[in-house]
């Protein structure tokens, strides 16, 4: 049983390559800059709304779901969408996830007990028009 | 498969080893994390039974597992983390299974690391399995990093229990 | 992007000690009538009307939810099949408008489906297809000629016991006039509203006119046409908004009254541009259980409104009157 080895130091050297590669990949997906940011929300996969998030300069919020399937309350402000208040999820990691949609946040919400999702996207479309029939 | 009194008692002593690993790595918060992913700090104790040898062979490693993700589920009441962590513990067996048998000068270590990133792996599927989406794979990169720490963590801590305590793995009925 | 900054400060700087300059737009958005409603209002009372609209808009929510057991409606559906039920002026005007629509389209919008809306319970956590002896039942119960109107007494009476009233689409519809007359009143110039994808527009947004996008009805987020109105309503009706599915079948929430299941005409996106939103709501319903051929033909005998029908293989019809781009 010993560390050292010709093996050995060849597959730490791969653990150090994956380990750098993955932190440099990490960095660009957690810092991405989209222009023109729109939040979709998803619930159980299906996509339920398209927040136009930087048309809220106060914030408001709403809530996602029911005691059956899991509430999450979303708020919205000042292009930035984020979970927070009455969200009935043990692990509670979209609220810690924190504000999405500016500083190039753009990693999505996740939230997997509840099966919700908050995904930011750059709307070029939508924004160039006054509103969306749907 | 034959089990004396002593290798039973050990091996339920491991699934509560596991267990209690298990929860307490549930406390961490870690904010970085995807929801219902852990870290695979109860990987531990399936690393040191495939490496202890002697009368531990793989299927005892299976078995911790299976005792421990089944309990883990009883007392949080929660399939999906039953799941979640099956899925994940299973990968990270076989990989590990795999990796030592490819490198055969036994690197704890890098076994290790092997079997957390295939827990990880394993959960972030489920996971986007079971949202029906793929963003879920936008936090692997971070789980890689944080698989490979853990990992080396495990790996080096079951490396030194070999190292520095060989009358403890010689009474649990590992060779020497 | 930074250009239109520089430009627009520098308009604010020239006009910044002009009194006539007009004040800049307010926006408001909360959550009413099941959805998201945001309003975008140029005008010189512009907040204060806001909160009259937004105050008006929970009365509304009061008055015709079928499900809120203290609102009227639901007082209606429970006693008007045994006694004559007496009710406001607002819910008479409500329920005739809706029994004129339903007639109007020869029951292909139809206010009495509210026992098999119930029945399906899209939207709520029982929801699936309902048993075939049930869903018999709850049609042969249903038809908006079971109910009756009596204009003087202002009261409402049915015909069959199992009769309910949905005015779910009407509501919404209904809503947005309302909110429309109210930011009139107050000297509004201006206006865009958006009662979760009922688009309802005032005056021609200083000439320009109002660009709106017609949701893709296959690719939920994206847009397949965008259409420029004047003080119309844009509403629209598809498949995608609410929906379940069951053993691989997709059920959407518009209900044929001739069957009591979901429509099934071919078409998947109706979008009806009107001078009202309620007449636009309820056509773009009663559009959608038509088909493309029946809506076309319906459409000639009213020549002021347009529509935009989307088929299941994404062939899109538009009448004449509208300004319209399509996107592919």
């Amino acid at each position: 049983m010993k560390l050292s080895g010709k093996k050995n130091i060849v597959c730490y050297c791969i653990i150090a390559v994956i380990f750098a590669a993955s932190l440099v990949v990490w960095y660009f997906i957690y810092n991405a800059e989209i222009e023109n940011p729109v939040a979709k929300i998803y619930k159980n996969g299906v996509l339920i709304e398209i927040i136009n998030i930087s048309d809220y300069d106060l914030r408001f919020s709403f809530t996602v779901g029911t005691p059956e399937t899991g509430i999450n309350e979303i708020k919205v402000k000042n292009g930035e969408i984020w979970v927070g208040g009455i969200t009935d999820c043990l692990v509670q990691t979209c609220v810690k996830t924190g504000h999405i949609g500016s500083n190039g946040r753009t990693i999505p919400i996740i939230c997997v007990p509840n099966r919700l999702e908050i995904r930011i996207v750059g709307g070029e479309n939508i924004h160039e028009l006054d509103a969306v029939a749907r | 498969m034959k089990y004396n009194t002593k290798k039973l008692t050990l091996t339920a002593l491991f699934a509560a080893i596991a267990l209690i690993i298990f929860i307490i790595e549930a406390q961490i918060p870690l904010s970085f994390s995807v929801p219902g992913l852990k870290l695979g700090l109860a990987n531990i104790v399936t690393l040191l039974i495939l490496f202890l040898g002697g009368s531990w062979k793989a299927r005892d490693a299976f078995l911790v597992l299976l005792v421990r993700v089944l309990l883990a589920a009883f007392i949080t009441g929660n399939t999906m983390s039953f799941a979640f962590s099956f899925a994940g513990g299973l990968l990270a067996l076989g990989v590990m299974l795999a990796v030592k048998m490819a490198l055969k000068d036994e690197a704890i270590p890098v076994v290790s690391v092997a079997g957390a990133l295939a827990h990880n792996a394993g959960q972030i599927a489920m996971a986007a399995l079971y949202m029906q989406s793929t963003s879920v794979f936008a936090y692997f990169p971070a789980l890689i990093a944080g698989g490979i720490i853990s990992g080396l963590f495990t790996g080096f801590a079951v490396y030194y229990l070999f190292k520095k305590h060989p009358k403890f793995i010689g009474f649990i009925g590992g060779k020497k | 992007m930074k250009v239109k900054i520089l430009f627009l400060s520098l308009v604010f700087l020239l006009s910044g000690c002009n009194k006539s300059s007009p004040p800049e737009p307010v926006s408001r958005t909360d959550f009413a009538l099941g959805t998201f409603v945001s309003a975008r209002v140029h005008g010189e009372n512009a907040e204060s009307a806001l909160d009259e609209v937004f105050a008006r808009l929970f009365e509304i929510e009061q008055l015709a939810s079928a499900k809120n057991p203290d609102s009227e409606l639901f007082y209606v559906n429970q006693n008007a099949y045994e006694r004559e039920v007496t009710v406001s002026e607002e819910l008479f005007y409500l329920l005739e408008t809706g029994l004129f629509y339903s007639s109007l389209t020869d029951g292909a919008f139809d206010i009495t489906l509210g026992s098999i809306v119930e029945l399906w319970g899209i939207g709520t956590e029982n929801v699936a297809v309902p048993d075939a002896e049930e869903l018999a039942e709850a049609l042969e119960n249903s038809g908006f000629r079971y109910l009756v109107l009596n204009e003087n007494e202002l009261s409402v009476r049915f015909w069959k016991e199992g009769l309910r009233i949905d005015l779910g689409a009407l509501a919404k519809g209904y809503a947005a006039d309302e909110m429309k007359r109210i930011l009139l009143e107050n000297g509004v110039t201006n206006a865009i509203l958006d009662l979760g994808g009922d688009i309802i527009t005032i005056s021609d947004n200083d000439g320009k006119g109002w660009r709106i996008g017609i949701a893709d009805p296959r690719n939920l987020g994206e847009i397949c046409a965008i259409v420029r109105v004047s003080d119309k309503a844009v509403v629209t009706s598809g498949d995608y908004e609410r929906f379940f599915v069951q053993d691989g079948v997709d059920y959407h929430h518009i209900f044929d009254s001739a069957t009591g299941f979901p429509a099934d005409s071919g078409i998947i996106s109706v979008t009806v541009i009107a001078e009202s939103a309620m007449l636009a709501d309820a056509l773009s319903t009663a559009f959608f259980v038509m088909g493309v051929e029946r809506a076309i033909e319906f459409a000639r005998t009213m020549p002021e409104i347009g529509y935009i029908l989307i088929d299941r293989d994404m062939n899109i019809y538009n009448s004449e009157n509208i300004e319209i781009e399509i996107i592919r």
